[in-house]
Order: C-alpha cells, then sequence, then structure tokens
C-alpha cells in the first residue's frame, strides 16, 4: 500500500493584489449540503404525481438497417403506458448541436451499437427497463468500420485542414537529427458519478419545463423545441448542478433531455428518464481516440527545426463537436515548443461506433501527448535528458510565434515554471539516483519526466465566447446572481458568488448564486473549455458594477460626499458615521434607484481566419508544469506512481483551494488516461468495456505515493477577471509527464537505446510488451540473472 | 414481517419483494435521497451506507455497506444509518466538517457515500494502518482523493464524539430483542436443520449470503428473483474453528472476518484478500458464496487449491469434502447437488519448510477482478530439492484450475532458473487463455511465465514486488 507524504492542499498563496473576497480559499458553494445529502440532484427532486418513467430500447447491432420490429412483449410487459417511436416525433427528428446527423430516435438505420431506437413510458423506471429489454428486433447488418486503418478508406466526416505551409518531408530527412512515428492515442469514458438523466414537465401553454444534468441548457432548450416543433420561449430548462459532466454534458445530454421532453409532450405530463450505468457508457459519446504521426527533424543539439504532425480523430458516427476538438488536437500538437517550420493537418474520420464528443481538454491532450512523444523519441536519439531537450525547444524569444500564426507572450513564464519545478522537484538529483537504481535492480524499473503545458484559453469557436448574468440587489442587502455557466463541481458558482461580493465590496455570504435557467440568462454558451469563469465571472461582474456606479452616484448626492464612497465588507465612511450596505441599498430603493442588471461580456482581442488559418484563437494561455517518477515492474507491467510534482499558473486565483482541487482532480484524471483506462470495442463493434466492472478509473490506492502541487503566483497580463486564470482543463495535461515516465522506465532496459513501443494508455499489458521488446533487442533472457539457490527452503 | 431500524426510526415492513434493494426503498419509499446510485452494481460506492449489529464479543459493530446491492430483507434485525442520520440535530457531524474544511467535494455526488465510508473509519477502535482502505470502494471523479486521504488519515484512531448514536444502549436493546424474521419467499433459517426444510420447501429458490454476486442480477440483467434462501444466518456457516491439522471456515462469515483470520495465519494471502473488491464489499461478500458462483476469474478458488484446501458440502444430513479443483467442473459450475449448499472450508496449516505466494494481477491494482491469478505452494526437502508443490491459476481458463502439468514437470528437482526456464516453456504449451476486455490471451500467457519467474526471485530475496519496494 502507499504511504504518502504532506501535500499542501490548503496553502493559499498570496496574490499580487489585496482582496478581501476573491483569492481566498472559501468552501464551495454547496459544500454543507454535499456532505450532509441535501444537495439535490435531478433524480433527488420529488416526483410530479403521475410521473412516468422512461426507458430506451437499443439497437443490437452496430451498423446497418431495421429489418423488422416487434414491440408486443414490451407493450404488454407490466406496467408500461406508452411506447414512442420516430413516427411520433412532432418536429426535427436530427438533434446534432452544430452539424446534422445525430438522430434522436433511428429512422431505420443503425449507425451505432446501442443505437436508441425506440422509448417506452412505464410507472417505474425498473419497469420501463425491462420492458424496454422485451424488444424482438431484426436487422440487416453490415460490417462495422472502427479500426484507423478502416476509417482511412472512407469519405472523412468533415473537410481536412491544415496549419503552416507543407513542409517538405524530403528536406527533413537532411536534418542532422531525425524522429518520426505513430502513435494510438485511446479515448476515455468520462464516467462522471451521476449518469446522464432528464425530468420534463408539460406547462399549461404547450411547453416544456426540464430539470436535467447537462452543461448546455440553451442547446437542450432550442433543441427540445425543434424535436417539439414548438417555440424557444415555451421550453424553460433549471439546471441546479451535475454530479460530474467533464463535457461528457456538453452535447451529449441533450438527447435524454429531448427523449423525456418528447414523453412528456405526447403524455400531456411528466416523464423521468434516467441511463443506467451500462446504458450511459455504451450509448453516449467518449474522448475521440487519435491516430497520430510525426515527423520531426533536430540540429545536432536537438533544438527542432522542422516538423510535420498529422492528427486522425476517430470522430464515430457524426461530428458532434469534432470538428472544434480536432482543431484543439492541431492547436495543441505544439505544445510549448517552437517547432521552426511546422505543418499540422487534422484529420476527422468517421467509425460506426457512438459519436465522441467532449472531454476535459477537447481534443487538446491528444494533440500535446504527440509531440511529448517526439521529444522522448529525440532523447533517445541524440542521448540527452528529455527535459534539458524540452527546455532548449520551449517558445523564447525570436522563437514565440505559433505555426498558426499566433503569438506566445508569456515565454519567460513558460521558462520559469521549468526552472523552479526543476529546483523544488529536486530533479536533476533524482536522475541520478533513478540511475543508479535502474542498474542494480533486476525486475523493478524507474523513470522519471518533467513536461511543460501551455493551454489555450477561448472556444475556439469565436462566437461563443460571449456571456450573460443578472443580479438583483433586494432590500435585506442579499444579492442573487444567475448567469450561463453550470455548477458541475468545478466552484463556478462559488468564484462567481467571491466576484460578485468583492466587486459590491460585500460580505460573501450575502450573495446566493441561483440555478442556471434559461429563463433567467438566454443564449447562453456551453460551459466548456475551462471559460465558465472567465466569461460567466466577468459578465456577473459587469452586471454588479452597473448596480454598484447606480448606488455610489446616489450616496454621494444623498449622503452629501466629495466623492463617491468606497465600500469595503459592506461599510463606507460619511461624513458623520459609517453607512451600512443594506441601509444604502434601502434608502436607493426608496429613491426609486434601480437595484437590478443583466451584464454582458465577451472575449476581446480573439480572432481567427479560418480559410488562411491563422489568427488568435485564444486570449491567453495557461501555462505549468509538472515531474513524475513511476517504477515499472517489468514481469507483469504494472506500474506504480511514486511521486508527482506539480507547478501550475492560475493568474491571481480566485479560490486556491478550488484551484488546487481542480488541478489535483484533473491530473487523477489525466492519469486515469494515460494508464489504466482502456476502451475495448469487439470488432462488432460492441464496446466491451461498458461498465464500472471492467472499465476502471482511478481508485484511492492509484493516488501517488507523493504528490506537491504549487500554484504560480502571478496575474494574468490579459485583462481577466481579477487577473485570474482559467484552471478546468489545463491541469489534465500534467499526466502526459507520468506517461512520459512511464517510457523513461521502459527505455532504461535499454539503456536509454531503443525507443519504446509504448501507446496510450499505457496499461499493464502494453507496458509488458513494451519491456519484452527492449529485453529482445538488447539479446536479454533472465536466465543471467544470478541468483543464490541457497536460500531457498 | 421485517424489522429493520432505519436511523431513528423502526420500521416495519410486510412485505418486500425478494429483489427489493436497500437503495431503491431508501430513495423511493422513503424519500431518503442522500444516498445516491452510480452504478446499481457495487462499484463506485455512491450508495453507502452502514449496517449496525450486535456482536457476540464487541457489542455494537458498524459496517460499511453497498445499498444498491443489498436486498432489504436481508436486513432484518440491523440498524442502517443513511447520511442524513448524520447531522440530525442540523450541525455538521465532525466527519462531515472534516470534509468540508479539506474541499474534500466538488460535485458532490460521491459525497454522501464518501462520509459513510469515513463515519464507519471514525467508529473502528484503535489504530487502523490503512485509514484510505475504508474509501477502497468509493470512487470519486472529480477530487482526485487528496483531500479524502487526509481527511481518512485524520479520522482514523480519533475518538470522536458521535452525535448520531446518542442512545447505544437503546440501540442494543432493540437489536437483541427482534423477533424472528417471518417473511415467504425469502427464508432467513438459522440452523442445518431449518436450512435443509427451506431448502425442500423452496427447491427452486436461489441461495444468498452476501449477495456481492446475486444481487447483480437483479440490478444488471434486472431479472425478477421470486424465491430466496438466506444463508447468512445459519450457525454452522458462521464459525472459524481451529482443527488437528488447521482450520474450518464457515462458508458464510463475512470476507473482511477472514481476512483478519487469514493475515494471522497465512500472511502471504494478506495482499490478495485486501485486494478483493473493497472493504465495503467484504464486509457481505463470503467465501461461499465465491465458490457458489464458481467464476473462473474468482480470487478465492486459486486461494483455495494452492493452500491444498477443501470445499465442505451439506443437505442437513451428510457433509462430504472436496478438493477445490475437483468440485469446480466447468465454467460456473461445480458438483454441487440442488439439495445441497457450501457449509465450509478447510485449510490445513503451512508447515516450515514450504513456502506459499499468491500474485493478482488487475488493471486497477485495487477493487478489480483479476486479469491473472497465480498462486503457488512448494514445500521444499532438506537437501533444496521441491517435494510437493500445488500451482493454481485464475484467469486463464473456463475455471479455476491446478497446472498439474507443471507441477510434475517440478516434483524432486531444485528449484533453479534453468527449471523456471523449462516450466516457463511448458506453460506455454499447457495453457490457453481467451482474449477479453481484461487483456489478450498472449498478455496472460506472459502473466503466468513471469509470475512463476517472480515467485523464484521472490524465493531468492530479490525485489520483484512495487508494493513493498522503498
Ligand atoms: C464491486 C465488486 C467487486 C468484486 N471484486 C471481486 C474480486 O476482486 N475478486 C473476486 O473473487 N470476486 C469479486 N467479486 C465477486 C463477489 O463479491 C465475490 O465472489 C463474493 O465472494 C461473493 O460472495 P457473496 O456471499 O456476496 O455471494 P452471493 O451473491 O451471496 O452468492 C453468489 C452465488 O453463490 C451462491 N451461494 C452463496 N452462498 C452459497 C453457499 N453457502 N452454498 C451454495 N451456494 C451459495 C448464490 O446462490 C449465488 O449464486 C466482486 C463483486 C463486486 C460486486
Ligand atoms: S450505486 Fe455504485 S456501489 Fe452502489
Ligand atoms: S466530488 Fe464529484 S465524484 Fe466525487
Amino acid at each position: 500500500m502507499r504511504r504518502l507524504t504532506q501535500i499542501n492542499h490548503l496553502d493559499a498563496q498570496p496574490s499580487d493584489i489585496e482582496f478581501s473576497v476573491v483569492g481566498k480559499s472559501h468552501k464551495h458553494e454547496s459544500a454543507d449540503k454535499q456532505v450532509s445529502g441535501k444537495a439535490l440532484f435531478v433524480d433527488d427532486y420529488p416526483t410530479p404525481s403521475n410521473c412516468l418513467h422512461a426507458a430506451v430500447i437499443v439497437s443490437n447491432i452496430a451498423k446497418g438497417k431495421i429489418e423488422s420490429t416487434d414491440f408486443t412483449q414490451v407493450e404488454s410487459s407490466s406496467g408500461v403506458i406508452k411506447l414512442i417511436t420516430v413516427d411520433d416525433i412532432p418536429g426535427l427528428n436530427d438533434i446534432g448541436p452544430i452539424f446534422k446527423g445525430d438522430p434522436l430516435l433511428s429512422d431505420g438505420t443503425i449507425k451505432y451499437h446501442q443505437q436508441p431506437i425506440a422509448l417506452v413510458l412505464a410507472r417505474s423506471h425498473r419497469q420501463a427497463w425491462q420492458a424496454a429489454s422485451k424488444a424482438k428486433l431484426t436487422y440487416q447488418s453490415e460490417t462495422p468500420n472502427l479500426s484507423f486503418e478502416q476509417a482511412q478508406q472512407q469519405p472523412h466526416l468533415l473537410p481536412k485542414n491544415q496549419f503552416g505551409a507543407s513542409v517538405d518531408l524530403d528536406s527533413l530527412i537532411e536534418s542532422a537529427v531525425v524522429v518520426k512515428g505513430e502513435l494510438e492515442v485511446g479515448g476515455q469514458e468520462h464516467f462522471y458519478l451521476e449518469g446522464q438523466i432528464s425530468l420534463a414537465q408539460t406547462t399549461e401553454d404547450g411547453g416544456i419545463f426540464i430539470r436535467c444534468s447537462s452543461q448546455h441548457p440553451t442547446e437542450v432548450q432550442t433543441l427540445v423545441a425543434e424535436v417539439l416543433d414548438i417555440s424557444f420561449n415555451k421550453v424553460t430548462v433549471d439546471m441546479r448542478r451535475m454530479g460530474g459532466g467533464f463535457g461528457g454534458k456538453e452535447s451529449q445530454a441533450a438527447q435524454w433531455a429531448c427523449l423525456a421532453s418528447l414523453g412528456a409532450h405526447l403524455t400531456k405530463g411528466s416523464v423521468k428518464l434516467r441511463l443506467p450505468r451500462k446504458i450511459d457508457m455504451s450509448a453516449t459519446g467518449k474522448r475521440h481516440p487519435f491516430f497520430n504521426s510525426y515527423h520531426i527533424g533536430a540540429n545536432k543539439h536537438g533544438v527542432i527545426e522542422k516538423a510535420h504532425i498529422e492528427v486522425n480523430g476517430l470522430c464515430g458516427h457524426s461530428a458532434d463537436l469534432s470538428g472544434a476538438i480536432v482543431d484543439r488536437a492541431m492547436f495543441h500538437s505544439d505544445n510549448a515548443y517552437s517547432l521552426g517550420d511546422a505543418s499540422i493537418v487534422g484529420n476527422r474520420l468517421r467509425t460506426d461506433t457512438v459519436s465522441h464528443t467532449a472531454f476535459r481538454g477537447f481534443g487538446g491532450p491528444q494533440g500535446m501527448i504527440t509531440i511529448e512523444r517526439a521529444i522522448q523519441d529525440l532523447s533517445i536519439k541524440t542521448g540527452q535528458d528529455a527535459y534539458s531537450l524540452r527546455l532548449k525547444n520551449l517558445y523564447r524569444e525570436g522563437r514565440s510565434t505559433t505555426p498558426y500564426g499566433m503569438e506566445v507572450d508569456q515565454c519567460d513564464m513558460l521558462l520559469e515554471v521549468m526552472q523552479n519545478l526543476e529546483k523544488s522537484s529536486d530533479y536533476t538529483n533524482r536522475r541520478a539516483e533513478i540511475k543508479q537504481w535502474n542498474n542494480s535492480n533486476l525486475v523493478l524499473k524507474k523513470g522519471l519526466a518533467l513536461s511543460p503545458v501551455k493551454f489555450g484559453i477561448a472556444f475556439t469557436a469565436t462566437h461563443l465566447n460571449q456571456a450573460g448574468a443578472l443580479v438583483h440587489v433586494y432590500t435585506d442587502g442579499s444579492v442573487q446572481v444567475s448567469h450561463g455557466g453550470t455548477e458541475m463541481g468545478q466552484g463556478l458558482h462559488t468564484k462567481v458568488a467571491q466576484i460578485v461580493a468583492q466587486t459590491f465590496g460585500i460580505p460573501l455570504d450575502l450573495v446566493h448564486v441561483s440555478s442556471t435557467r434559461t429563463d433567467k440568462v438566454p443564449n447562453t454558451s456551453p460551459t466548456a473549455a475551462s471559460s465558465g469563469t472567465d466569461l460567466n465571472g466577468m459578465a456577473a461582474h459587469n452586471a454588479a458594477i452597473a448596480i454598484k456606479n447606480r448606488l455610489l452616484e446616489f450616496a454621494k448626492e444623498h449622503y452629501n460626499l466629495d466623492a463617491e464612497p468606497i465600500i469595503v465588507n459592506g461599510r463606507f465612511e460619511t461624513k458623520d458615521q459609517p453607512v451600512d450596505w443594506t441601509h444604502l441599498v434601502q434608502q436607493a430603493y426608496l429613491k426609486r434607484i434601480s437595484l437590478s442588471s443583466s451584464g454582458f461580456y465577451k472575449t476581446p482581442k480573439i480572432w481567427f481566419d479560418i480559410d488562411k488559418s491563422v489568427g488568435r484563437p485564444f486570449f491567453y494561455f495557461s501555462i505549468g508544469a509538472s515531474c513524475s517518477e513511476v517504477t515499472v515492474d517489468t514481469l507483469t507491467g504494472e506500474m506504480q506512481v511514486d511521486r508527482v510534482d506539480i507547478l501550475h499558473d492560475v493568474g491571481n486565483s480566485l479560490n486556491p483551494a478550488i484551484d488546487i482541487g481542480q488541478i489535483e482532480g484533473a491530473f487523477i484524471q489525466g492519469m486515469g488516461w494515460v494508464t489504466n483506462e482502456e476502451l475495448v470495442w469487439n470488432k462488432d463493434g460492441v464496446l466491451l468495456s461498458n461498465s464500472p466492472m471492467n472499465y476502471k478509473i482511478p481508485s484511492i490506492g492509484d493516488y501517488p505515493k507523493q504528490m506537491n502541487i504549487t500554484l504560480m503566483d502571478k496575474a494574468n497580463p490579459e485583462h481577466s477577471i481579477y487577473r485570474s486564470k482559467a484552471v478546468g482543463e489545463p491541469p489534465f495535461m500534467h499526466a502526459i509527464s507520468l506517461w512520459c515516465a512511464i517510457y523513461d522506465a521502459v527505455a532504461s532496459i535499454s539503456q536509454h537505446r531503443e525507443i519504446p513501443n509504448l501507446q496510450v494508455p499505457a496499461t499493464g499489458e502494453n507496458i509488458l510488451q513494451a519491456c519484452l521488446a527492449q529485453f529482445d533487442a538488447i539479446g536479454y533472457t533472465r536466465d543471467e540473472a544470478e541468483v543464490d539457490n541457497e536460500t531457498i527452503g | 414481517m421485517l424489522e429493520i431500524m432505519i436511523n431513528e426510526e423502526v420500521i416495519e415492513i410486510e412485505y418486500a419483494a425478494p429483489s427489493t434493494m436497500l437503495l431503491s426503498y431508501l430513495r423511493d419509499q422513503l424519500g431518503l435521497t442522500g444516498s445516491k446510485e452510480g452504478c446499481a452494481s457495487g462499484d463506485c460506492g455512491a450508495c453507502t451506507v452502514i449496517m449496525i449489529d450486535l456482536h457476540a464479543h464487541s457489542g455494537l459493530r458498524f459496517s460499511q455497506i453497498n445499498a444498491c446491492i443489498t436486498p432489504l430483507n436481508a436486513l432484518h434485525a440491523k440498524h442502517i444509518v443513511t447520511v442524513e442520520h448524520l447531522n440530525k440535530n442540523g450541525a455538521l457531524h465532525p466527519v462531515q466538517q472534516l470534509v468540508v474544511d479539506k474541499h474534500g467535494s466538488q460535485c458532490g455526488f460521491c459525497t454522501p457515500g464518501i462520509i459513510m465510508s469515513l463515519y464507519a473509519l471514525s467508529k473502528r477502535q484503535g489504530n487502523t494502518d490503512k485509514p484510505e482502505d475504508f474509501l477502497a470502494g468509493n470512487l470519486c471523479r472529480c477530487t482526485g482523493y487528496g483531500p479524502l486521504i487526509d481527511a481518512a488519515k485524520e479520522i482514523a484512531g480519533v475518538q470522536y464524539y458521535d452525535p448520531t448514536l446518542a442512545d447505544e444502549a437503546a440501540v442494543t436493546a432493540w437489536l437483541s430483542s427482534c423477533n424472528a424474521q417471518t417473511t415467504h419467499n425469502y427464508l432467513k433459517p438459522t440452523n442445518r436443520k431449518q436450512l435443509a426444510e427451506a431448502r425442500r420447501a423452496m427447491p427452486k429458490a436461489s441461495f444468498i449470503a452476501g449477495g456481492t454476486d446475486l444481487a447483480l442480477e437483479i440490478t444488471q440483467q434486472l431479472s425478477d428473483i421470486e424465491q430466496i434462501i438466506d444463508i447468512s444466518q445459519v450457525d454452522d456457516l458462521l464459525s472459524i474453528t481451529e482443527l488437528d491439522h488447521g482450520w474450518r471456515i464457515g462458508a458464510a462469515v463475512p470476507l473482511n472476518q477472514v481476512h483478519t483470520f487469514m493475515r494471522e495465519h497465512f500472511p502471504s494471502t494478506d495482499e490478495l484478500i485486501s485486494r478483493l473488491g473493497s472493504l465495503t464489499i467484504r464486509n457481505r461478500a463470503t467465501l461461499g458464496g465465491s465458490l457458489g458462483h464458481a467464476s473462473p476469474i474468482g480470487d478465492i478458488a486459486p486461494l483455495l487449491i494452492s493452500l491444498n484446501g477443501e470445499i465442505e458440502v451439506d443437505d442437513g444430513e451428510t457433509k462430504r469434502r472436496h478438493a477445490p479443483h475437483e468440485y469446480i467442473t466447468g465454467y460456473r459450475q461445480t458438483l454441487l447437488e440442488k439439495q445441497q449448499w457450501i457449509s465450509g472450508v478447510y485449510i490445513p496449516r503451512l508447515g516450515k519448510n514450504q513456502r506459499h505466494a499468491i500474485y493478482k494481477v488487475s488493471k486497477r491494482f485495487e477493487d478489480d477482478i483479476a486479469t491473472v491469478v497465480m498462486a503457488f505452494n512448494f514445500r521444499f526437502d532438506t537437501q533444496s530439492r521441491i517435494e510437493s508443490c500445488s500451482i493454481a491459476g485464475g484467469g486463464i481458463a473456463a475455471k479455476s484450475t491446478r497446472l498439474s502439468e507443471l507441477e510434475a514437470h517440478m516434483l524432486g528437482k531444485p528449484f533453479t532458473q534453468a527449471l523456471v526456464r523449462e516450466v516457463k516453456a511448458l506453460a506455454a504449451l499447457h495453457i490457453h487463455p481467451l482474449s477479453d476486455v481484461r487483456g489478450s490471451a498472449n498478455y496472460r500467457v506472459s502473466l503466468v511465465q513471469n509470475l512463476i519467474q517472480r515467485f523464484y526471485f521472490e524465493c531468492n530475496n530479490i525485489p520483484t514486488r512495487l508494493s513493498d519496494h522503498a
């Protein structure tokens, strides 16, 4: 069992500016309710009387046509009230979020295994799912395309695109050092602890009121309206909290909300649809598997001069968000390195599986790990330590432009983060110790890697970078905030409450953030791309500023002040005595000053020219570095994480405890992605890893034996909300250093002479294969092991 | 009639279908929605609650269990505590406050289950060397576990004032005064005779012990099991007794108790048992259940085979013993006859010149089904030759097997690297595993070979194990 040493979870890092509310480690706004079981998730709300429960009848094949359907046993199953098929849909059957191609219910064509075909409504959840399993369907089945090789032969889902002028591969060969390789990058199941769920109720106007677990209430609203053929203003979505989202409820919560709404609409009542875990795992999209290749030329010192990188996302049956996801993989194929003359190509391939979707990092991790693998290869080719190669190749003065034409402004920060971490993690000494360890251990081999993360912040679809908020001040001084962002555990509502309290100059407990509702703040963007706080925090701030300006102007006049007062901790000074906030609010109310305002924000500076593939797609970069040490068992491929050090830049932290929580949680989730979380489909397109029994996310025993997380304490040079930086996704990619450490451990078998064939995830099986190949390459057999037989018995 | 104390209230249930699980009863019938459903298969821990019963020696016993796979009918005369109860007076329980202070909840969906596991930890008397074990059955996708590990370490061994259980005496009195369970379709005999009668009365009923396997038929395959005989209270199945040559362990002794016993007498099995499911699972799971479903990837059968154990089956009249590799006849098939049940297992003492090891390789270290299990039990003579040996494997065939070809090849020979090489080659010829979601056939063959190598290295004191390196 792993023993742990101290970790500095709660070390509040000092900020550049003194704030009274932001910058402090306030507890999560729902923490007390969560620990006492009082925080309500959709399934916890009392159901309306006569609420029906829905289940979906799903396809047993991955590709083909439905030949015949026989639902008699479904309909006669106990508790069943109604069966709904595609023909019952009043409006559109296609719920594709950007591009078309996502049928709500199959129209006869089957595009993936477990595709919904019909909806059953019954008196109870169990009855509905029992009935659904009784459908008798026959199919004309076709062989599904599943692999990269098969998918390559098919027309792509979306057009290919490229950053940078094509690099002449012939001239690349002339470089002093050339590395060329391919990397298979696996997908990942979200495994949010709360599965997909929606509760829909019809309203007296023939509309729908929906509680659902969704990162994108506006999209749910619009799609439900389109499916039911009613206007958007008749649909209201209420989203209080999700039990985890991670991208899996960005576009793919909509299907279940639409189905529940369809059921409610057709029965003029209420319907709840909750997916059992296995259905959730097999019927919803995952992180995209990628198949990438890299071809890199460096000078004899290991400085990269030329690169050609191709990223191929396996998208599943439809486009969903794949356009932007492959874009983001391309945007991060350089990670933090200047590649010189570089061309980066992205392809979006169709496979006959669920449609893969957003997942923390949104393609970024799959792009980033490819260049990090290339650097590891380069280290083997040049005989230099991978860390020193990384330092050499960082974006730096004179080489600070990305392949898509954006300047990296914080090159100095990149270097500083790396060097600080090198010191604090004691990298150099540990490197020497590990070398010694590996020389004297037959079976257990250690590896170490220190790598950077540079992650672009903003939606790459420029129009999504907007947000709205609504702030009300009531006459007891309390404040209610609504904004377009959704709370999925990341602490968004806590941070927004802190921002509003800070902006007004009042104590945090006066501010309440309500559930996210489409009737309070309309036309919102999904809570995604790490931008939740950047966008919604700024919108709420703007709303608060509008009210505050009215109040200050009023105060100056009303209390006869020389200048507008400064409110601190809910009070301000006048000539006679201090006035408190509530008093000010009440006086203002009596003088008919509006105490409510909406706020709006759009991210400045960003643009992108799609035709030329250049621009500034990101407002800024989030920066960090991590150092991981692992031990690998070369007999079994088992692996253990010995130590992890992370140094991460969140600008001025709005809430250090929440930020550290995001970093730690993201790292462990990333660790799952690069190690044990393996998606396995059989040749018929059936997902075999379809339950927590056979798909293993990290559990408590996988936590590193030692973990140190530190925030880099530097204000964001851009005018972000209180000069903070986004934190949701970037730290996920710190797990790449862990993967590189496994690579390093395996390569130590050949004294770092042979490139190990390590893939993502590096499962025990993959690690063992790679170890055996290393042993083969150096001609080692265990028989050479000198052991003393006297000790037995 | 069924009587359960849930939080403060004693609830009398006239009838509950055998397939009703505690979780749906709490959530749907009682409106206690604090306990969550994350999987309904015992894997995530979001449904964790505390079961309190009376233990002969130590008084009130607190065990964390998975409400999603515990039949309501199994809980007669037990006290169930759910998360709602911990702050019944409005103030947070010290364990809840600690998780808040550590910033241990993000989305909060796993949190009630985490709280209950930590509450169970806080009820453990004295020191626990691995407090995190109490959370091994609780998945959290958000926090990364750091703050929860901190919380567990802080809770371990500390005596908290527990506002929840104000009146222990009253609970004890109630627990010891409950009438016998009278439910039809769910029989709970307490001795051999009653069990045999129950079997005759309901020949089609399923046996249930801990239910950690059987319940999945109900929650995953959605079958409505109509009749159940619960063997968990049958006295003959509940004790561990010392005999001349070893021990008899009752088939229904919960694995956590078996673990304590085995750790003391067979320390080589400690790691395996601590990785069998999670503590939450082991609080309910039994040896009889594992041998009852006879899954080829179960951990218990290879363990028993390698320890030269025996399985005792009973029909109320006659007890018979079988060697485990003979008892298991095929894929989930055994010699057990309809009127029989498993009553216990026998394990002989290990001799001085005997060396036992059992290795499990799984994708995830904890709470995962094995890709391969290999177990070795070698006795050496005075010249360090292999006098007798048993080699058992799981995950490499349709049933847990004894690798007698390998054994035969090794007998009488000194245990050398040369012999290891021969046996590794032989293994490749004799085992024909399947490829599945946990690993390919090739991987499994390599594992079998390399675990033989590992055993050899360990016999020679060459460090091979991740868990004990510095
Ligand atoms: C989350 C989870 C993790 C698990 N991890 C592991 C693991 O790591 N390794 C492992 O080996 N197993 C694992 N299991 C499987 C299972 O928990 C164990 O095999 C356990 O020992 C079963 O015991 P039980 O008492 O709960 O069985 P039950 O579910 O009560 O019974 C199982 C079967 O045996 C029959 N049966 C039970 N007792 C008897 C008896 N005395 N006589 C005759 N028949 C009987 C029942 O009718 C049923 O068919 C896991 C299960 C879960 C849910
Ligand atoms: S709901 Fe997952 S263990 Fe019970
Ligand atoms: S806090 Fe979200 S799963 Fe644990």
